[in-house]
């Protein structure tokens, strides 16, 4: 890790700390820094105040503050059947791709916290405390990923789909029609809305989602304008698969 | 068990932590080009002085390398002598005195509305610097001394010569006699004290800049006992912040040099010097008693008479200074090491030196038994509920 980075993070841990005086920030023998320890909250919301803490830790990673930190929870508290988890086990605090613009946005530590994994943190105590949700998550699975898009550009799903393909295509003609059907151009309807995605993730990164969530679609024999939600290099092999279907069958 | 796999990067880190309290070279030619105008003013041809052939040198922390960047909003503190070629017999205090400050307070002078006070010190002018340079100098007015006394005291006789009378406002009317000093004959003990780490040093920055030894600047090198003297400054400035009984600089640097035995390592020699500084403190008759190296007759401690809250104060010092880095030794130690050096050397340096150990490490791979090393110790142990409005819209958590 850059000694930039590792000042940066130290720098940051005084502004943590006149909140959360309870945190610490380690280095473990690997070289990765931790900023661990207790944290407590009190938010009032629905005429309740919800008090708790929660021993987490954030792992830092090493093109901090380019990508926010990765955080655990690490007294089994929130149980797994809870389920807002990535892979490692670590906190599904949103789609993957606001959490970053979130982060981005300041880029700050103790932002993170207050804005990012408290209320996540409170959305599970509010649940065990009162049996229900004290706001929306995300469906389960790519139908949460494509309804954060839907959300987001405020389009149905093939609009949300083909606005998608632009980034995962990296080419947004700004003149041209927007797929939402205003009949307005690109860049005076939701042009800006890719915009602000864009910065966040690689080209790529859109297209990997943007496959899956198609597949899915498929597998559900949903019907799709095909050609125009899905991604160049997905296209390509698509219609070369067809055409080798078409051959074996005229044979 | 990690014993020595610690001294190693205690010893890379307190490295950096001693540079990160050293004074920049930049700052030692500003200080050199200031006095050396001081000298130039005092030896114009048209200077009541120049008959005395006034010549100036630095003296204290900046002649020894021991200077730490101040703390906070402090100056930079250079102290310099002006010696002028006159003898005991020739002049008084009071005029040695009085013929320095009228040419520093001549109408034509740049430095009469710098003298700061007006009127003087107990023993020196001071010219106060433009703010933004954050200096002053402290000049000192001072004859030669006649040196045979001292070498018959058993001084050799190259410290001996530079042996030195100054003066002394608060004693001039009552006592004839001329206090008397010798900070060029201390310097030269002191870098003789860490002859041989020096000249390494020396030679080894000539060989990374490829250049002769001889250009190689006494400012630019640092052995391990100028880093020491350093990092036990700054330790006691933190410590005992604006106690006016505080362990002084000069029997700090005299104990850890006569207690230093030119060791390469700086961690190492904390170590070992540390425990033996208390050696040369001596006891005579109820009295004690640091004798200055050069010249046996001076008491560094002569205040500890006075008020023994000082003496208190030191011997308190030694043994927080020696358990805290034995401590650093061990892994529990190290481990916090965050915790403590924010509080023995300052937040700002502990960070800047944190930052490029953390760096190190993330690059050394994984060390088998060491445990997680705080950077940042918390502040509390219990956490603090904290008021947090929600975001008014707050990110869905996903399952993926």
């Amino acid at each position: 890790m850059e000694a930039g980075t590792v000042r940066l993070v130290i720098d940051q841990m005084a502004d943590v700390q006149a909140r959360h005086s309870a945190l610490d920030l380690v280095i473990v023998p690997s070289g990765g820094l931790i900023v661990r320890g207790p944290i407590g909250f009190s938010i009032e919301h629905d005429r309740y105040t919800v008090e708790d803490s929660y021993q987490i830790e954030l792992h830092i990673p090493d093109d901090y503050p380019g990508s926010p930190p990765v955080v655990y929870e690490t007294e089994g508290k929130i149980p797994a059947e809870f389920g807002h988890f990535m892979e490692a086990g670590n906190f599904c605090l949103g789609a993957p791709v606001e959490v970053r613009k979130a982060f981005a946005q300041h880029w700050s530590l103790r932002r993170f916290i207050d804005e990012q994994v408290i209320p996540y943190l409170f959305f599970y105590s509010f649940k065990r405390e009162h049996g229900r949700l004290p706001f929306d998550d995300l469906y389960h699975g790519l139908v949460g990923l494509l309804q954060y898009y839907k959300e987001h550009f405020g389009t149905e799903f093939i609009p949300t789909l083909k606005l998608l393909k632009y980034l995962a295509d990296d080419f947004a003609p700004p003149l041209s029609v927007c797929p939402c059907e205003s009949g307005r151009r690109l860049q005076e309807c939701h042009g800006p809305k890719l915009d602000e995605l864009r910065p966040h993730y690689p080209p790529e990164r859109f297209e990997m989602e943007l496959r899956e969530m198609i597949k899915q679609l498929l597998r559900e024999n949903i019907r799709l304008p095909e050609g125009s939600v899905m991604p160049k290099r997905m296209w390509k092999q698509h219609q070369r698969r067809l055409r080798k279907k078409r051959r074996v069958r005229q044979r | 068990m990690n014993e020595t796999y610690n001294l190693q990067r205690l010893n890379q880190l307190f490295r950096d932590l001693a540079e990160e309290l050293d004074v920049p070279p930049s700052k030692y030619e500003e200080a050199k080009e200031h006095y050396d105008a001081v000298g130039e003013w005092l030896a114009e041809d048209d200077s009541e002085l120049a008959t005395y052939e006034p010549a100036i040198y630095p003296q204290g922390s900046f002649a020894l390398g021991t200077a730490v960047r101040p703390l906070g909003d402090e100056d930079y503190d250079v102290d310099a002598v002006c010696l002028l070629q006159l003898g005991t017999d020739k002049v008084t205090q009071q005029q040695l005195k009085a013929m320095v400050g009228r040419r520093l307070l001549h109408p034509h002078s740049r430095y009469k509305e710098m003298v700061d006070p007006q009127d003087g010190g107990r023993r020196c002018w001071t010219i106060k610097y433009a703010d933004a340079s954050k200096f002053h100098l402290d000049v000192l007015p001072a004859i030669p001394d006649d040196c045979g006394w001292l070498i018959a005291q058993g001084v050799p006789a190259e410290w001996a010569v530079a042996a030195i009378c100054i003066t002394d406002r608060k004693t001039w009317n009552t006592n004839l006699d001329w206090p008397r000093s010798n900070p060029r004959g201390y310097s030269a003990w002191f870098k003789n004290q860490m002859r041989i780490q020096f000249d390494e040093a020396k030679a080894r920055l000539a060989r990374e800049n490829r250049a002769e030894v001889e250009e190689i600047q006494d400012y630019e090198v640092r052995t391990p006992l100028q880093q020491m003297v350093q990092l036990l400054k700054r330790h006691r400035d933190l410590r005992y912040n604006g106690d006016e009984d505080k362990p002084i600089s000069i029997i700090i640097t005299t104990l850890a040099a006569l207690a230093y035995n030119n060791e390469a390592n700086l961690v190492e020699a904390i170590l070992n010097v540390v425990p033996k500084m208390r050696q040369a403190i001596k006891n005579r008759d109820g009295v004690w008693w640091v004798s200055n190296p050069v010249n046996p007759q001076e008491n560094f401690a002569d205040k500890w008479q006075e008020e023994p809250r000082k003496a208190e104060l030191f011997f308190e010092w030694l043994d927080a200074v020696e358990a805290e880095h034995q401590g650093l030794l061990t892994d529990r130690g190290f481990e916090n090491i965050g915790h403590y050096l924010s509080n023995a050397y300052g937040e700002r340096a502990a960070r800047a030196v944190l930052a490029k150990f953390a760096s190190r490490q993330s690059g050394a791979g994984n060390i088998a038994g060491v445990g997680p090393v705080i950077l940042v110790p918390s502040k509390t142990s219990s956490p603090t509920a904290a008021r947090v409005e929600l975001p008014p819209k707050p990110s869905k958590p996903w399952r993926p």
